[in-house]
């Protein structure tokens, strides 16, 4: 993971880039060493888990980044689940959902390539631009780093707020 | 959505740590100061706490980074939970007072300099732009809004993404 910013003279899209990329990293770093079992398990009513909170991420970045700006998505029935893809499947693993979130990062951050930050998408409630949807994802995948805080301590313990940096 | 979808850059980060700012708040909204305070973790983690640690932060980001004087702030040189606690000797009232004086002075740094003007990171570390700062702001108190989604909800069941039911 290059982490390689200017800090101080980053520009609009490095900043955002940054900081939506260490929260992506966050949420698979959330994941890391544990059981099929311990990722799907939750400790609260609503049943957050640690694989739901990943998979529900990666079609929200699909969602805002793909869909704002009519460009396609991956075709998968988890789509028309409510709760967009919070519900694990039978047949997700691990690997298949860090692999999707991998992919819908990727698709993400090719739109704001192809697109720029000044791009203006739709959503159902009137025009978005690219730039409020790059921090809308900061936003919301930090706060889902929150819960996985706490999900993840309440596993087995571990707590950490970024992954180590290789590069430092 | 209590932020605009639509606008400059600046506006657009200011709306999104707003809303953030929001739902910190709204997480303590019909708790008892018993509640508020309540430990929800083995790691001492209560909403009081962490409004306090909020407030300290903004605070320290964009006071101490942009050399602008600040009110005396809660950190311990030798405990690094320092503003993370709230002692029984601080009320409620105090703690919420402290948040709202913090997002009024960093809101009003952020009016007054460019997205572009840097400064040592708390006067001592590394350069940091106001942009890198906003942007942090924003993930800090969103990743905190996470955790107060989890012991809200750990407390008396209460959830809810937005204060204006989004």
């Amino acid at each position: 993971m290059e982490r390689r910013v200017p800090m101080a003279g980053a520009t609009e899209r490095e900043a955002l880039q940054y900081f939506l990329d260490v929260n992506r990293d966050v949420m698979v770093w959330k994941l890391d060493g544990l059981t099929e079992q311990q990722a799907r398990w939750s400790p609260v009513p609503s049943g957050t888990s640690l694989l739901g909170l990943v998979k529900h991420l990666a079609w929200v970045e699909y969602g805002w980044f793909q869909l704002s700006f009519d460009r396609p998505i991956p075709e998968d029935e988890t789509t028309e689940i409510d709760g967009f893809g919070f519900e694990p499947l039978e047949s997700d693993t691990i690997e298949s959902v860090l692999a999707l979130y991998a992919e819908a990062r990727a698709a993400s951050d090719a739109a704001v390539d192809d697109l720029g930050l000044d791009a203006v998408g739709m959503d159902e409630d009137g025009p978005v631009d690219m730039r409020w949807i790059m921090g809308h994802l900061i936003e919301e995948t930090a706060r889902h780093a929150g819960h996985a805080d706490i999900v993840r301590e309440l596993v087995d313990g571990t707590k950490g707020y970024y992954p180590p940096d290789p590069t430092s | 959505m209590g932020d605009q979808y639509t606008g400059s850059e600046k506006d657009i980060l200011v709306g999104m740590l707003d809303k953030n700012r929001d739902v910190m708040v709204w997480k303590l909204d019909g708790l008892t100061d018993e509640q508020m305070r309540e430990a929800a973790l083995p790691s001492g983690t209560n909403l009081l706490g962490m409004v306090k640690h909020l407030a300290a932060v903004e605070y320290g980001w964009f006071g101490l980074t942009f050399d602008i004087e600040v009110e005396p702030l809660p950190f311990d040189e030798d405990d690094e939970d320092a503003d993370l606690r709230v002692g029984a000797d601080e009320s409620t009232e105090d703690i919420l007072a402290f948040y709202a004086r913090a997002r009024a002075f960093a809101d009003n740094v952020i009016s007054e300099l460019s997205l572009d003007t840097t400064g040592k990171a708390w006067g001592r570390g590394p350069e940091r732009s106001l942009r890198w700062v906003i942007a942090h702001m924003i993930e800090e108190t969103a990743r905190h809004a996470g955790h107060a989604d989890a012991v809200r909800e750990l407390l008396d069941g209460t959830t809810g993404y937005l204060p204006s039911g989004d």
